[in-house]
């Protein structure tokens, strides 16, 4: 079943000089519980497709739909309890806010939320233990390394249970053995029905997802299944 | 966690800029505290002594010509024409309606000219209890008259003819002792002698006659027995009369209106300070608010984020405000104001000094409020 359904989206910018096609016909479909990776070159539109499916940039043509809501009708307001129920974002360097602890850093979802501290405190221990900080709760970003800043971004997305996690070079910003770890992170959340959608440039990252989008000059260029996964659909 | 939870981690984290602001919010929160405090406390202490020495009328016959007067009764007109004088009934008449109309105290007066050395003056014949009664502000350098030939002299007499209590003043070729002389009072009391009313009749050779009788009544009926005095004695001017503390009143008047333009002009200034900082600090925090966008927050959460700290940060200048501006006015209220009675802490200036304070801090951060909340989030975060 699918969780999201592009058809026929385009993205035009107005850059000054002209307009510019970000993305161009795009029209895609994404399982519930798919780990998909998004790849091209720098300006192929991954980003602008990734900014769409979250809901943050309203397509200039085209229907976006995740689980079955067309998310560009929703008013501005309503876009942003889509968000807070459905996405959650991996952004690239992380992007925690300096002034609040890991753990306070995963409450943030929550703190829309009508969860009580002592339930918002315990989802945000839980998924903190999940993702191997359980130990690090009250430590400040910048008492962390880079590895366990990623962390506490993804156990942010994670926290307030979302079907959908979508996640910026996850590992732009690691070192390989780092990277490798989150992946691993990425991997074991997927296996637990999570769908996640991740553009990347990091070829080492392939292994990990079960399809891969090649984009180039704002359309798609290939989609691809991995190998195990393509050999259990056959 | 909660949204104010963010509003105060920011704030922590801006701990310099916002105690600079609110230093600054302070010292204009202060500035209104003191203005305030100290009118508030000059029109307390006008109001008291009115409260306290009540209203004074005067009763005195209607006359023609008016050219040498004390409290409008004529004196003399010309060179020397002989004052009216009131009809003997009019003191019996305004003590039978004193308790009915609330009078404190009746103070007759015969008021004539006298030769004193080669010089006419004016020569008051006075109840002296009654007298000190009304004119409470009365301060004398050595004592009241006791004796039927002693005399209090106004100030500018005393200083004029080079006496002082103890001396002797020959007044109508009479010897007089000087009992005591008034504190400067800036009115025509200063060129008056003051002596036992019986023995300013005598001298007048008018016995029983008088020319005057003012009456002390409560402020709260001072119309009423106005009004009840002027128809019972129809031939009788009744008036009110107008005290030194009159002027007091007006500088206290003055004074406020003069701190309402003060507390306009810092309510304006505090203003754009605090809303200068929160446009800096929003415009510092574009990403960080693209975060929370992104993450689910609606704009009404922002908002909430961004006013919660304005309110923190102003309600905290109130309260340092306050508390400075009462020490300053406590501590220079007596000096700059000349206030006798001290000025006291009032609570309900408390409250609406802090209200003030947090109502201009959140009026001026509803803009730079209401940009946070519109930024879009793509914009903001600018990483895709």
């Amino acid at each position: 079943m699918s969780l999201i359904s592009l058809q026929g989206v385009s993205k035009i910018y107005d850059s000054g000089e002209g307009k510019v096609a970000a993305l161009q016909e795009i029209s895609l479909e994404i399982a519930t519980g798919e780990f998909v990776a998004v790849m091209g070159h720098s300006g192929s539109g991954k980003s602008t497709l990734l900014s769409i499916l979250g809901a943050l940039n309203p397509p200039t043509t085209g229907k976006v739909m995740v689980d079955g809501i067309p998310v560009y009708d929703l008013s501005i307001e309503r876009r942003a309890d889509f968000r807070s129920m459905y996405i959650g974002f991996v952004f690239q360097q992380f992007q925690l806010i300096p002034y609040l602890t890991a753990m306070e850093n995963v409450m943030l979802p929550l703190a829309i939320l009508k969860d009580s501290h002592a339930q918002q405190a315990a989802k945000a221990k839980e998924v903190l233990a999940k993702v191997g900080l359980g130990n690090k709760l009250h430590r400040l970003p910048n008492q962390l390394s880079g590895g366990e800043q990623e962390r506490v971004a993804i156990a942010r997305a994670i926290v307030n249970q979302p079907p959908l996690v979508l996640a910026d070079e996850p590992t732009g910003a690691l070192d390989t053995k780092t990277g490798q770890e989150i992946m691993e992170l990425f991997r074991s959340l997927h296996r637990e029905g999570l769908t996640i959608v991740m553009v990347t440039h990091n070829k080492d990252t392939l292994p990990y997802v079960e399809r891969t989008i090649y984009m180039r000059d704002g359309r798609l260029e290939a989609d691809t299944l991995s190998a195990k996964t393509a050999g259990a659909a056959h | 966690m909660r949204l104010w939870d963010i509003s105060i981690g920011n704030l922590k984290v801006r701990k310099t800029k916002m105690l600079l602001l609110v230093a600054g919010m302070a010292v204009g929160v202060a500035t209104i505290v003191t203005l305030t405090a100290i009118t508030s406390a000059m029109q307390a202490e006008v109001a008291r002594y009115f409260r306290d020495s009540g209203v004074r009328l005067v009763l005195a016959p209607y006359a023609e010509k008016l050219s040498l007067a004390y409290n409008g009764v004529t004196v003399a007109a010309g060179v020397t024409v002989e004052a009216d004088a009131l009809e003997p009934e009019v003191l019996d008449k305004t003590r039978e309606l004193a308790d009915s109309m609330g009078i404190r105290t009746i103070a007759p007066k015969f008021v004539t000219q006298a030769q004193v050395k080669d010089r006419t003056m004016l020569i008051a014949g006075v109840d002296f209890s009654a007298e000190v009664a009304i004119n409470r502000y009365w301060q004398v350098t050595g004592r009241y008259a006791e004796q039927p030939d002693e005399v209090v002299l106004g100030y500018l007499i005393a200083e004029r003819q080079g006496l002082s209590a103890g001396d002797t003043v020959t007044v109508e070729g009479q010897p007089f002792k000087v009992a005591g002389v008034l504190a400067e009072t800036g009115d025509k009391q200063d060129r008056l002698i003051f002596a036992p009313l019986a023995m300013v009749q005598r001298l007048a050779d008018k016995e029983g006659t008088l020319n005057m009788i003012e009456v002390v009544v409560d402020r709260d009926s001072s119309q009423q027995a106005l009004a009840v005095l002027q128809q019972a004695l129809p031939e009788v001017r009744t008036s009110e009369v107008k005290g030194p503390m009159e002027g007091r009143r007006e500088v206290a008047d003055r004074f406020q209106r003069f701190s309402w333009l003060v507390i306009l002009a810092v309510f304006g200034i505090g203003s754009l300070i605090v809303m200068t900082t929160m446009m800096a600090s929003v415009n510092e925090r574009t990403r960080e608010i693209g975060i929370f966008r992104a993450i689910g927050f609606r704009r009404t959460h922002i908002m909430r984020i961004i006013l919660t700290e304005a309110g923190l940060v102003s309600g905290a200048s109130g309260v340092v405000g306050y508390i400075t501006g009462m020490l300053v006015a406590v501590t220079a209220g007596a000096t700059v104001a000349d206030i006798s009675g001290g000025v006291p802490w009032d609570p309900l200036l408390a409250v609406g000094v802090i209200t003030l304070s947090v109502a201009a801090g959140l009026l001026a951060s509803l803009y730079p409020a209401v940009k946070a909340a519109n930024l879009e989030p793509m914009e903001a975060l600018r990483f895709f």
